[in-house]
């Protein structure tokens, strides 16, 4: 057991208990599910990356049910194949300034997702990864 | 509103207002939000997150942690719909920051009647972690960024895990 599954905000099985019971009841975790299986053919990259940024937040070991640490691993996938799409589709013509901005979103979620690949094991690559340069001032902000 | 710089934002007046993220966060994006502003399970957990909160911080100090931790990580523009203006975002924030106190003191408490427990690395680096939380609970509440580092409580482990070795 790592320091973060002791001592965190979610170590605690009354934690984890209440974790798992507001995403049940809710219908939280099925409704971003339903939202990316149905409709993620329709995403731009910032909505990949949008559902991404809550898979890396919310799907951790205490967090995520243990229920559902599945789907989360199918979620991971089906989004990668989602942003590997956008980056081989064809795409429209766009102004330098929509190249240049498209570029760094494009960038920005490669990093995303393979940070996600490697939480859930999909990816095995264990070179040093910055965390993506937009996630600056997350927490002291 | 144009977007003139990352980090600056130039109002229709003609000033530059501070902006706390990168154009670019992935939460940031309005249209890419619009799915947490519209789904009713969202909405549902964010109101089970705050009811958590209005709970007895003694009798339920673990869910009340992790109440305040869903705050400090998902209570802000973008994740916490538009629909909640920055007022009642504050509001949650101060709830789970007095809720969070109460959870402290009562971990500092403990200690003083079981000195023993200071001894306990854990113990211990929970009471931080909870000063950790409490100060990020405090800065979100500021009007301009704070003088943090801009990284978790220690105690909640690497938070982008990239597996490196």
């Amino acid at each position: 057991m790592t320091d973060e599954l002791t001592i965190s905000p979610w170590s605690h099985p009354k934690a984890q208990e209440w974790f798992e019971t507001i995403f049940e009841r809710s219908g939280a975790l099925l409704s971003l599910s339903d939202e990316v299986f149905r409709h993620g053919q329709e995403f731009d990259v910032p909505q990949i990356r949008m559902f991404a940024s809550l898979l890396l937040i919310l799907g951790r070991e205490g967090v995520w049910p243990v229920a559902h640490r599945g789907d989360l691993t199918i979620l991971v996938d089906r989004l990668s194949e989602l942003l590997k799409q956008k980056q081989k589709g064809p795409q429209q013509p766009m102004t330098v300034e929509a190249h240049r901005l498209n570029g760094q979103q494009l960038a920005e979620a490669e990093q995303e997702l393979e940070l996600l690949r490697r939480s859930v094991g999909l990816s095995r690559r264990i070179n040093k990864l910055e965390s993506p340069a937009s996630w600056r001032g997350f927490w002291n902000a | 509103m144009s977007v003139v710089a990352a980090g600056s934002v130039r109002t229709g007046m003609g000033d530059n207002l501070l902006m706390r993220y990168s154009p670019l966060a992935p939460w940031m994006n309005e249209q890419a939000t619009r799915w947490l502003a519209t789904s009713e399970q969202w909405l549902r957990l964010l109101s089970m997150v705050k009811r958590t909160l209005e709970n007895d911080a003694q009798r339920f100090p673990h869910q009340i942690r992790a109440a305040s931790a869903v705050v400090i990580m998902l209570c802000r523009e973008g994740y916490w719909p538009a629909r909640f203006h920055q007022r009642e975002r504050d509001e949650i924030v101060a709830l789970a920051k007095r809720q969070l106190t109460v959870v402290r003191q009562a971990y500092a408490f403990e200690a003083r009647s079981r000195p023993e427990l200071l001894a306990n690395p854990d113990y211990k680096a929970i009471l931080q972690g909870l000063d950790d939380e409490l100060r990020l609970l405090d800065a979100r509440m500021a009007d301009e960024p704070a003088n943090l580092p801009d990284r978790p409580p220690n105690c909640w482990g690497k938070f982008l895990r990239d597996n490196a070795r």
